[in-house]
Order: C-alpha cells, then structure tokens, then sequence
C-alpha cells in the first residue's frame, strides 16, 4: 500500500537531510509504532508514510514514493490519508465538536444523518457524546486532542498518521484509543502510523516497529516484547532506577509559609459549568506538587489562575506576601506552540528579562546557560518554530526558569519529551524545588509525576479528591 | 424563526447583507434607515448575538462622530446660503450617514454571527467553485477574526513574562506585536490548509457532494434582500 524507496528530506534552508534513504514497504491492516529520540525525524518520516509531505513540510524530497500503487512525488491521493500533528489547536476549525467530525463527511456529500449517526457512535464510545454541541473553545487540550483524532477517525481513510496521539490525553481516554485503532486496523484493513514516545504504551498496540536515530532508520521488524517491554525491566524496576538517578530533594520545611495558598475557588468559562468548585490548596517552598485528574478536571485553569489569566469567583489566590503573580509566577504554557513567538530562540528565553529591564549582555549570559542546561545552548539564533516539538518545551522551560520565579506552574511539561529528557525535566523541577521554589505541574504521565513531585493531588469535580505525598519516594 | 434564518446558507445571508448595506447608501430616508437598524439589531437581540461586539461597533460609530462632524458641517456650510441652513444641512447629512454605517456594520456582523466556518466553507463548495478557491476564500473571511484573537493571544502570552499591556497605548509598541501575529497568523493559515486538504476540500467536490438547496431561512433571505429595493428611494 505504501512503498518508499531512498527517500531523503532536506528542509529548506538546511544543508543535512532530516530523513535520509529511508526505504519502507507497509502493507494494508499494519499498526506501525514510529519511535526515537527528539529531533529524529520521526515526524517528517510520517509524513512521507501518509503522503502529507508536500503539504505539510518545506524543503525537497528525494527517492520514489508510491501509495495505493500509484506515483506519490507529489503526495498521496485526496482521502488517502488522516493525519493527526502534535498541535491538535492547528487542525481544529470549527465551532463546535460536532462541525469538526462532520466536516470531512459534508464535504464529500454525505447527508446530515450518516453524519449525526458517525459522530454519535464516535463520540459515544469516548463517554464524549454530551460534548457534541460544545464549543471547541470551551475544551482542555486534551478534549481537543480527541476531537482531532476523531475527526480524522469519522473520514474513514485509507491510512492514518497519529503524532503523539496520546500526549495530552488521560489515560483511560489513550487505552480506549488504541484498542479502538487496533480494532478498526483489524476489522478495516486500516493502516495505523503511530509516532509515540511512551514504548510502553506502543507494546500493546503495534505489530511493526520503526526506530529511527539522526534521521536514519536503525531498526525496522516486529514489535517484539524485546523491542517494546525494554528487556523485560518492570515498570516499578524501570522508575526505581530513574529515581535513583535524581537529585534529592531537601525535606520540606512545614513551618514555612505557603508560597502560593488557593481558598475556595471558584471557576468556570460558563457560569452555569464550574470547572473549579470551591478548590481549597497550599503549597511551601521546596514542595513539588504533582496535579493529576482526567481530561476536563481543571488543571490548567488552575494553573492559570495562579498565574493571573483569570478571575476566580468567588475564591482567592494569595501569594506569600511581597510576590506578584506578574513577577513571582512563571507559568509554562501546555502547548509550547502557543507560548513561543519570538523570531530567535535567545529572544525567546529572554523576553521576560528583557521585560524586567535586564542589560542585553547579561541577558545573553543568563539565556546562554539557561539553554545549555536544556541542550539548546547552540540553537541561539535559530528560529524558534524550526524546532522539534521536544525542542520546543525545554526552550518554554528555560524561558521561564531564565526568570527564577518563586512560584513555578508548569502545564504538561513532558509531552513530546523521551524518557531520557523527560528524566533531565523530573532532575530540573527537583533542582528548582531544592532552591525554595514551590512547582505545581499538571501532569498525565504518573512516571513523571513519580520522579518530579513530592505531593500528589487529584482533581475531580472541581476540588481536590485526593492529596497524598508521593508514594514512589522512600518515607 | 431566527433559527430558521440562521439555518440558512452563507451565501442567503451574505446577500441578505449585502442587498441591505447597498440600498442603505442608496436610500436618503432617515426613517427608513433607523427602521432597517432596528430590524438589525432586533434580529441579533432575538438570536441572542447583542453582545459586546455590537456595542464596540456602535462604540466604533460614536467615535468617528466628531471627525465626520466636522467634515459634514463643513460641506453643508459650504453647499448652503447661509451659515445656518449649512450647518443644518451638514448635521442630516451626518445623521444618514452614521446610520447607513450603522446597516453595514449590523448586517455585516450579522452575518458573522450567524455564520460557521463549516457552513461558509461547505456553501462555497456546494457551488463547484475550484477547491483552492474555497480554501482562499474561506482563508481570506477568517482572517481578521482570527487575527484579533491571535492578537490576544500574543498579549496573554507576553503578559506572562512581563509585558504591560498599557504600553500598546504607544503606537510604536505595536510592532513586538506586530511580527508574532504575523507569524502566527502565517504559521495559522499553513495549518488551516493542511487540515483541509487532508480532509478533502480542495479536490474537486465529488459528483454527489452536497448541493445548494433553498430551505426556509434562505427563501426568507433572500426574499427580504428583494423586497427591500420595493422601499422608497427617494425621501
């Protein structure tokens, strides 16, 4: 179905191809993981997998493409493919969740009913079905990521490409995504593409994996337990040596202040919907506390709110006294697409400093390190969108914690990440908590959770269900 | 019955408003302008769309007041015998004016409420208009709105990290702006293209793709885009 022959990619502008003599044949009914590590072309490999790459990426291709058997130098045929990116907000149009899975539908004639019929079945094995009229503006990331993917699912194409589809999902919400792929990939002859970071998650579902380092492919077979299951290491095994690896952290002090105290909040972009319903949270300097809860629980609008960007009603947010959420608050966005903007990458990471009045030579000098301790101290004058999505996030971390603000609230810090830099993210937070700084990061990835927090609080309902210490830290 | 009307097609609507804003700089009648504004602004109270963007617009109309005052008076003064009978003249000049402003701005963000992007795209496709058209034209009306919320967006984001938003009251200001909306707004409308494309919009549309069919609401729309031009021309 697919055939690719000594494909290479070199992006516009750029001298090294990003995907070099990748030679690939996949057949109808395969479920292809795409692995490797951050920036290793796994994206632009997808892309030529699906026939998006005229479409979606500038620089020139190179080798015989063939989809379906006919000729794909100049991409896959209309309808071929769906495609899924990293950035669901880029793919999402519409008014409401509805417009967006029927639009596909209406566009090549089907009639309001099939579409009703195909969302409805769609949204409803999602447990998604009462948010069928809901605005996309009113959804979490998470919520949007699902609709984009079902929104492609709802085409019924030929192949489908998913880019870290689980990244802002929950878990119960990523399981029932994958067994639906697998099925439909069985029951339809679908062939499913999935680039994911998480191998574990990947074991389950795919019958093929793809590994690629540097933009060569370095291993193509089956998705043996050896390939996936990393050796057989268990997951309690797998973590334990993660943590071991880690910083310390400093015991909290309990007699310390709250850096950030959280009473009765209140919060909703409706009034009749509350997201946060009468939250009650402190946290004390050199605490971690790891936000957890399904999609839609209301993390990120907690966050937010710490940061300002919203008023809780009624509730208050009270910083330690002497602290400004303007000043004392950094706040990393959870879609490192929205929070870039600059043209250089140094320009990025010193936007705040520049904003507080801090001289251009030592702002250079405090990005300069700040990015080295990411692995992006060459990538100074690049331009910030060129980067990977991996690449992206360590820059929003650094562009806050260039700051050193008091508080940290940091929104789904390791999607896009691989083990080894979500490790080097859980070793950052820790050093930050250690320096006195309370962190607050909402999180799906219980590995992170597990090697970054020292507290565990569960939203659900709008409050906190549960707030334990972590229980993957020796007492 | 405005969510018949607003069940309509892009394209019922869009002529609805257009029919509206051409004969309201045809017609010199205040009476029938102040009419046709308060069946406007009936239409976007009864769906519920009197918001805060009306009132910028009507905002929008006030402030241009005293330049268009001036401008005005000076015409009447000049078209007129007298210094009083000019400044009478300018002042209903001014008044028919500001109300066939007033037509246009209201129908205009009628039709923007009322409309989806969906339903704008998939009324333009309905035509058999070329599918790289579609895709411009639909580009091209989503711009300035998605504009102004990428704006906002830069400004949230900024504020994040230190920016005063009292400082865009300087013009020269802007430009920090300025560039990361533009890239944004680039980077927007690659995606808007590719999420299209891959969902077959600007193929040909297949030969059972939906057709323009007249519902109620447009027969209604369409009739009253008519009928209006049955009204007095002259006053």
């Amino acid at each position: 179905m697919i055939e690719l022959e000594n494909v290479s990619f070199v992006p516009a502008g750029a001298s090294c191809p990003t995907l070099a003599e990748a030679t690939l044949r996949i057949g109808q009914g395969e479920r292809v993981g795409i692995v490797g590590p951050s920036g290793s072309g796994k994206s632009t490999l997808g892309y030529h997998l699906c026939g998006a790459h005229k479409l979606a990426l500038a620089g020139r291709t190179d080798g015989r493409l063939a989809y379906a058997g006919r000729d794909g130098t100049d991409g896959a045929p209309i309808g071929f493919a769906g495609l899924v990116g990293q950035n669901p907000e880029a793919q999402l149009f519409c008014r409401t969740v509805y417009d967006e899975l029927a639009l596909a539908l209406l566009a090549r004639g089907e009639d309001e009913t099939r579409c009703r019929q195909t969302a409805e079945t769609l949204l409803g094995r999602y447990g998604f079905a009462d948010r069928s009229q809901a605005s996309l503006g009113s959804l979490s990331l998470g919520q949007k990521q699902l609709t984009a993917v079902l929104s492609m699912l709802a085409m019924e194409p030929r192949v489908l490409l998913l880019d870290e589809p689980t990244s802002y999902l929950d878990a119960a919400a990523a399981d029932r995504l994958f067994a639906h792929l697998t099925e439909l990939s069985r029951e339809n002859g679908w062939i499913i593409l999935v680039i994911e970071h998480d191998r574990k998650r990947l074991a389950g579902f795919a019958d093929r994996l793809i590994a690629l380092d540097g933009g060569r492919i370095v291993h193509d077979g089956p998705a043996s337990a050896g390939e996936t299951r990393d050796a057989g290491v268990s997951e309690a095994e797998d973590w334990a040596e993660a943590l071991a690896a880690l910083p310390p952290f400093s015991p909290p002090s309990l007699d310390a202040a709250p850096l950030v105290e959280l009473h009765g909040l209140r919060f909703g972009y409706t009034p009749d919907a509350p997201i946060l319903d009468g939250l009650d949270l402190a946290v004390r300097p050199g605490e971690v506390v790891a936000l957890l809860g399904a999609n839609g629980a209301g993390k990120s609008t907690l966050l937010r709110l710490i940061k300002g960007l919203g008023k809780p009603a009624p509730g208050r947010v009270a910083l330690r006294a002497g602290l400004t959420a303007a000043h004392d608050v950094g706040l990393m966005f959870q879609n490192p697409e929205e929070q870039i903007f600059a043209h250089t990458v140094a320009a990025e990471c010193g936007y705040w400093l520049e904003n507080r009045g801090v001289e251009p030579e030592e702002r250079l000098a405090r990005c300069r390190a700040a990015l080295a301790g990411f692995g992006l101290g060459d990538l100074l004058d690049r331009a910030p969108f060129s980067l990977s999505f991996g690449e992206k996030r360590r820059l929003c971390l650094a562009a806050i914690l260039v700051a050193e603000p008091a508080v940290l609230c940091l929104d789904e810090p390791t999607t896009g990440l691989d083990a080894a830099n979500m490790a080097a993210m859980a070793a950052e937070v820790r050093r930050q908590a250690v320096n006195g700084r309370a962190v607050l990061l909402a999180t799906h990835e219980e590995a992170f959770a597990a090697m970054a927090a020292t507290r565990w609080v569960t939203l659900a309902n709008g409050r906190v269900a549960s707030d334990r210490p972590n229980p993957w830290l020796a007492p | 019955m405005t969510t018949v009307l607003r069940q309509a097609s892009a394209l019922s609507k869009c002529a609805f408003a257009v029919s509206l804003s051409v004969y309201a700089f045809a017609c010199p009648d205040w009476r029938i302008l102040v009419g046709v504004n308060l069946l406007l602004a009936g239409l976007l109270a009864a769906s519920r769309q009197f918001d805060r963007i009306v009132w910028l617009a009507l905002g929008v109309c006030v402030a241009s007041l005293p330049t268009l005052a001036a401008l005005f008076l000076l015409g009447g003064v000049e078209k007129a015998d007298t210094w009083r009978e000019g400044l009478v003249l300018g002042l209903s000049w001014l008044a028919v004016f500001e109300l066939r402003l007033l037509v246009m701005l209201l129908a205009d963000i009628l039709v923007v409420k009322w409309t989806t992007f969906s339903d704008l795209l998939l009324s333009l496709r309905a035509l058999r208009l070329p599918g790289k058209l579609v895709l411009f034209c639909s580009a091209l009306v989503t711009l300035l709105p998605s504009v102004f919320s990428l704006a906002a967006h830069v400004v949230e984001v900024q504020r994040c990290r230190g920016f005063d938003p009292k400082r865009l009251r300087n013009p020269k200001n802007f430009l920090p702006l300025f560039i990361p909306v533009f890239l944004a707004q680039l980077r927007r409308s690659t995606d808007l293209a590719l999420s299209l494309e891959l969902r077959g919009i600007s193929g040909a549309p297949p030969a059972r793709a939906s057709r323009l069919t007249l519902g109620v609401g447009d027969t209604a729309l369409l009739a009253a885009a008519v009928a209006v031009w049955l009204l007095p021309l002259s006053a």
